[in-house]
């Protein structure tokens, strides 16, 4: 009957009657706490000023690489060129030398290196040039198509790809190149 | 940009954090921004009181914009007066005894207001039609205030003189913003700004002008504009408090990317000489070299310079603070070119190499040498972007003429336009003019009478880059080969040079050509050794670059015997040779030797490091440790203490060994790791070390009373400040065991201990934290509010230093999570403990307090069902993890009292017969009886009623024990006996588990308990909520009365509920309230279905709630009304 429902809605403080009348003055979580809850005083302070200690939190190396956050380098990279960057990306495997002969987002195999909006940059200028490359090779060489010259152009530059660079193989999967 | 308030500008958030990665301990020197306001909301235009430690700022921490005050040593803030509305543009009077600001109390457009100090008493305030924007203090005794006539109409300068009331003049009419006036009172210096259109006043649309105006307020005569030697745009002038300096901000590096340096980019700040006390002070400051005292990664405005100490507002994160640096900016003025060229060197952000190389030129004697800076400072702004900054410096060239380097100014500029040319077209802009606007530059390249071999050469290298972006790489290539590199070309041109053949001929696997061009710089007798040793490298490495190793180590013998005997490039042979050779990580000790032979062998400066840099990076490629710490040890003891080279030594040492330390840490081997830390400290004096190395020997049992008996832990020779901070930690340590004045005593000494080095500590992470977390164990201790506010803010900056250091963000995010918490602010825990769990956690108590601490914010903002959830994981970690095991029963009975306030009834029955169970007879009887309610609780809410009364049976045997009486804490000002409370709570489970088992009449006698003792406490108390209580009880007691069929105690019992809420009502003057309606609807039913007698007249009140619901037109009533309808319809006595 809606007469118990509207009693059993004024009976909720009273049934959690741990809880105080409906309006407090204290909220009701401390009014909870204050009724309900354990006295643990000396381990409960001695944990929450444990928690003000200042120590940094001992989180491991694989824990912050899991986290995609890298330590600082050995060696600082002042001087690199964009080729440069983009063989560090290459070996980080973030980048892959496709068979198609443009360089490929691969950023889920990104180990030791972080993605950024220039490493997108970075990929689609080189690519934009490589295009470039191969169609001005086409006004060189009328009779061959840019799919050829690009896939004549692939072999040559993966001779010269960096030992450890990542590389899509035949059959669409990726390696590291040994060397 | 700053936000923008009614008519101030303030800063916008613009910089976003790139935690790329783990930062190291700052080691550069620099002089960074220091952070003096640590608040909810934003914080901005501070300024610091002639006495230097108070600061006047706004803040919006309360929603609207207050003008606070803040001991800058004690570092607690209070508002300074309520004027009722929002204030900005707080400035102190030169004596320091008023303080003007703008009100928007009284007028919309803004009020120039005038109070006390240090009360911020006696408002006065203009009585002007016209809107206040922004003022300054000509003296003591007047104010230059820039007003708005009307919304379309111009801006001008009054002059207001400031006595018992506020009285105008006109000084000045010229649409003028950011007003400046010297310490001498002889200058006004602003920033004139033009309209972008004259049907909207400039305060609205307008933008400001490229150079300042100066005015003398001395003397009639007309303004001077003045334009500093900057690219961008000017604003904010302030005067320096001697008279002698200008600071200004310049927005000039197009920081969010829009194409456009303006004033939504960051801020720079600059200063430049203006002696005010001569005349043409305006033409000294437009022909000095600006001193650049901020970089580029900051954002910062409003510089309010004092005596000692430059205070400016910056954007991080989102929010505006104040801070403060040294007058002389970030780079300390002793630096001399060899420090600044290392600092070039070492540093990875462009933003820095940007103010060391302004620093360079600033200290560059020669011409020569200033053109070749300034072609550097093109190529960094065009790596930026910056092509407005690139373009300035490039055509500042043209103002240095040098006969061996001439033309370079025409040709740079022409390169600045194509790349603005190619970002154009990468965003889709100017696509179709692309080709044709590059075949004009192409022809512009062609070379003219005058040009120095240099420009010819740079022309020759854009005009390669330029076909290359047409697609035309023939051409590209020929201009390239056609590059004469000989003595003649400076430094920066072969570095274009190398740019462009790296670019061009990788992208055409050219590696003979691309050798062929690094031999040839390899070469340059004009370049320093050390340029020519990265030239050399660059060779090995292209002649080696993807080769099989047996290929490349053919390649490198062959090229060996070719190069000339002891030339870079035989050495750089040599060396990569022997890089090459490092395959594995665990490399046999013949071949460690061999590299340590090759180092040694090694007498040139440059080739040392040349080693070690090439040997460490291949070593830590393939993970061979070992022969990366060899390097670095021996390096380090090789370069001395007091040369630049220094600062890489130890870097390199100190990255490898932490970087080793942390490695054994987490293989489980502290005393290896240890060991590097205590090497790290010795050597290098890193204060993050000392205390990983302190927290070591503590875990290992040392204690830290016998550390700080030994003294100096780790030996002689260590910076006093490490030393300090150290014995300052030990001393902190120790306090969660103590109290009272022995714990005030420690804290004192340990706080004592980090001020006494504050100068060097105060922008150290570490420092900060410390800092902060003694002054909250010293809240904990007192309950002082007033060391909670100091605590947080030591925590704040301390995170703000902490943002690219994941460890250092857990420790301190936990810490004000904790500390929010406890003074009651869970929601603003929450945000810090949210972002805690973003973090892995860690398997130590510490980590454990910041569960429980979240589990208990969750709680207190009413997310109980996520409470419990954490609390039942915190339950977890105590069970599985030994460390932990000791607070077991802290998270079994959190966990169980969370469950219950979340309804999840099943599971906190289990985790309250759980606690039962481990209460052994040592437990204290407040535990067992608390325990056992909430079983009672969990129990009928578990539907076993049955249940339910045992535990209440045995709950109310433990309620009449008199130790508990004792052990019953509850709020002092509470007029109820907490006896009394728990009575009432026991009655009422008990009414409710009798109801579920239909045991009418026992639970009819436990309501009336509890009616009893509600009418007792409200007896005692007199309070809405206890009379609310019984009309309540009244209710219940009617429900129980109407199901055993007792409807003339129904019908009493109602009645008393009616009149009760009909009390209540007049004392709360409310007189529609759910609680009158509520029984009022009760008898109602009473009435209309049991025919009951009642001993009002129901149908006259329940035609007059109806009455009054109608009239209120609110649909929070509409059940009522509905019900009422009824009602009246079936008919009511």
């Amino acid at each position: 009957m809606k007469r118990l429902a509207l009693l059993w809605l004024a009976l909720v403080p009273t049934l959690a009657c741990l809880s105080a009348p409906p309006i407090v003055v204290v909220d009701r979580a401390t009014v909870l706490e204050e009724e309900a809850s354990g006295s643990f005083d000396d381990i409960e302070r001695q944990l929450l000023r444990a928690g003000l200690a200042a120590r940094p939190v001992p989180l491991t190396p694989a824990q912050l690489e899991a986290l995609g956050l890298l330590p600082p380098p050995l060696v600082d990279h002042t001087g690199r060129t964009a080729a440069d960057q983009v063989d560090s990306l290459l070996v980080a495997h973030c980048i892959g030398e496709g068979s198609d002969g443009l360089l490929a987002d691969t950023r889920s195999s990104c180990h030791g290196l972080a993605w950024s909006e220039e490493t997108e940059r970075l990929v689609d200028q080189v690519n934009q040039a490589r295009a470039l490359l191969w169609r001005w090779m086409q006004s060189q060489r009328p009779g061959i198509s840019v799919d050829e010259l690009r896939r004549a152009w692939q072999r040559v530059h993966a001779r010269g790809v960096v030992c450890g660079g990542w590389r899509q193989r035949e059959d669409g999967s990726w390696e590291a190149k040994q060397c | 940009m700053l936000k923008r308030l009614p008519l101030a500008c303030i800063l916008a958030a613009l910089l976003a954090p790139a935690a790329l990665g783990q930062d190291d301990e700052p080691d550069d020197g620099f002089h960074r921004p220091d952070r003096l306001t640590a608040a909810m909301g934003d914080q901005f235009l501070g300024q610091l009181a002639p006495d230097q430690k108070t600061l006047y700022f706004v803040s919006s921490r309360n929603t609207t914009s207050e003008i606070f005050v803040q001991d800058v040593e004690e570092g607690r803030s209070r508002r300074l007066f309520d004027d009722g509305a929002d204030v900005t543009w707080p400035r102190v009077s030169p004596d320091g005894r008023s303080l003007l600001y703008v009100s928007f109390r009284d007028v919309a457009t803004g009020q120039l207001c005038v109070r006390d100090l240090p009360d911020g008493e006696g408002r006065r305030c203009l009585d002007a039609s016209e809107g206040a924007l922004e003022a300054e203090w000509i003296d003591a005794s007047r104010i230059a205030l820039v007003s708005r006539t009307s919304i379309r109409g111009g801006l001008r300068v009054l002059e207001v003189a400031v006595g018992d009331a506020l009285h105008s003049c006109p000084l000045l009419d010229r649409d003028v913003t950011s007003p400046a006036v010297s310490p001498d009172g002889r200058w006004l210096v602003y920033v004139p700004i033009e309209r972008t259109s004259s049907e909207v006043g400039p305060a609205f649309a307008a933008h400001a002008g490229s150079s300042l105006e100066a005015l003398r307020l001395d003397r009639k005569g007309p303004p001077l504009p003045f334009r500093l030697d900057l690219p961008g745009l000017t604003a904010q002038p302030a005067f320096s408090r001697d008279g002698q300096s200008l600071y200004f901000v310049q927005f000039y590096v197009d920081s969010n990317g829009d194409g456009i340096a303006d004033a939504s980019d960051h801020g720079v700040l600059f200063r430049v000489p203006f002696p005010t006390d001569r005349d043409d002070a305006p033409a000294v400051a437009a022909t000095a070299f600006p001193r650049q005292l901020t970089d580029s990664g900051w954002n910062c405005e409003y510089p309010a310079p004092a005596e000692q100490r430059l205070v400016v507002t910056c954007s991080r994160r989102q929010a505006l603070d104040v801070y403060e640096l040294p007058l002389s900016g970030e780079l300390p003025s002793d630096w001399d070119d060899a420090r600044l060229q290392t600092g070039i060197e070492l540093s990875d952000r462009r933003a820095e190499q940007l103010l060391l190389y302004r620093r360079r030129l600033a200290l560059e004697p020669g011409i020569e040498g200033r053109r070749l800076l300034l072609v550097r400072l093109v190529r960094l702004h065009l790596d930026f972007d910056d092509v407005d900054a690139a373009d300035f410096y490039a055509a500042s060239i043209a103002k240095l003429p040098d006969p061996a380097t001439a033309g370079l100014s025409r040709p740079l500029r022409i390169l600045v336009a194509h790349r603005r040319a190619v970002r154009d077209r990468e965003v889709g802009r100017e696509v179709a003019s692309f080709g044709e606007a590059s075949r004009r530059r192409l022809l512009e390249l062609r070379p003219k009478p005058g040009d120095s071999p240099p420009s010819l050469a740079l022309a020759a290298l854009i005009r390669s880059e330029i076909a290359d972006s047409l697609g035309d790489v023939g051409t590209s290539r020929r201009e390239l080969d056609s590059v004469e590199i000989g003595p003649a070309i400076p430094r920066p041109i072969l570095e274009l040079f190398y740019e462009r053949a790296d670019a061009l001929y990788r992208r055409l696997d050219d590696r003979e050509a691309l050798w062929s061009a690094c031999q040839r710089l390899a070469a340059q007798a004009s370049l320093p050794p050390d340029a020519r040793m990265q030239y050399a490298l660059a060779a090995a490495r292209t002649l080696v670059r993807g080769l099989p190793a047996s290929e490349a180590e053919a390649a490198l013998a062959r090229e060996a015997r070719r190069a000339a005997a002891g030339s870079e490039l035989a050495f750089a042979l040599g060396l990569q040779r022997a890089t090459l050779a490092l395959r594995d990580a665990d490399p046999p000790p013949p071949q460690l030797d061999a590299l340590l032979s090759l180092y040694r062998s090694q007498s040139q400066p440059d080739r040392r490091r040349a080693v070690v840099l090439e040997v460490v990076e291949r070593a830590a490629q393939v993970g061979a440790d070992r022969a990366v710490e060899l390097l670095a040890q021996r390096y380090l003891e090789d370069v001395p203490k007091e040369s630049a080279e220094r600062r890489r030594a130890e870097r390199l040492y100190r990255r490898a060994l932490v970087g080793r330390a942390f490695r054994r840490l987490g293989e489980g081997k502290p005393e290896a790791a240890l060991a590097d830390f205590e090497a790290v400290v010795r050597r290098t004096g890193g204060l993050e070390s000392a205390l990983e190395a302190i927290h070591l020997r503590l875990e290992r049992g040392e204690s830290s009373e016998a550390l700080l008996a030994e003294g100096t832990p780790f030996g002689p020779g260590i910076p006093k400040t490490v030393d300090d901070f150290v014995r300052a930690y030990l001393l902190a340590r120790r306090l969660p065991h103590l109290e009272g004045s022995e714990h005030a005593r420690v804290a004192h000494e340990a706080r004592a201990l980090l001020r006494s080095d504050w100068a060097e500590l105060r922008n150290r992470r570490l420092a900060r934290a410390l800092y902060g977390s003694v002054l909250a164990q010293d809240f904990f201790r007192t309950g002082d509010l007033a060391d909670a506010e100091r605590a947080n803010a030591q925590l704040l900056v301390a995170l703000e230093l902490s943002e690219g250091n994941p460890r250092y963000r857990a420790m301190i995010l936990g810490a004000l999570g904790i500390l929010q918490t406890a003074v009651g602010n869970d929601r603003i825990a929450l945000s810090y403990l949210e972002e805690r769990r973003r973090l892995p956690e860690a398997d130590d108590p510490e980590d454990l307090a910041v569960d429980l601490t979240r589990a208990r914010a969750l709680f207190h903002v009413d997310r109980e069902a996520e409470a419990a959830l954490a609390a039942d994981r915190l339950l977890e970690r105590t069970e599985k993890i030994p460390a932990l095991r000791a607070f077991r029963p802290l998270a079994l009975d959190r966990a169980a009292l969370y469950n219950l306030a979340a309804h999840h009834f099943d599971r906190s029955l289990e985790l309250y017969g759980d606690e039962l169970a481990a209460l052994g007879k040592g437990a204290s009887a407040r535990n067992r009886f608390v325990a056992r309610l909430g079983h009672a609780a969990s129990a009928l809410g578990a539907a076993k009623p049955e249940l339910a009364l045992g535990d209440l049976a045995d709950a109310q045997g433990l309620l009449g024990d008199p130790r508990l009486a004792a052990a019953i804490a509850w709020r002092p000002d509470r007029a109820v006996r907490a006896h009394d409370r728990y009575a009432l709570i026991l009655a009422g489970l008990r009414a409710n588990a009798h109801q579920r088992l239909g045991q009418l009449g026992e639970a009819a006698r436990a309501l009336e308990d509890r009616h009893a003792a509600f009418a007792h406490r409200y007896d005692l108390t007199r309070r809405d909520d206890d009379l609310r209580a019984l009309v309540l009880a009244d209710s219940r007691l009617a429900e129980n009365a109407c199901r055993r069929g007792d409807v003339r105690r129904a019908s009493d019992w109602i009645g008393d509920a009616v009149s009760r809420a009909d009390a209540l009502a007049i004392r709360t003057t409310t007189p529609i309230s759910a609680d009158r309606l509520d029984a009022l609807w009760f008898a109602a039913e009473l009435s209309a279905l049991d025919g009951a007698s009642l001993p009002f007249d129901v149908k006259g009140r329940i035609d007059g709630a109806s009455s009054d619901l109608a009239r209120t037109h609110d649909p929070a009533w509409r059940a009522w009304e509905g019900w009422f309808e009824v009602y009246l319809a079936l008919g009511l006595k």
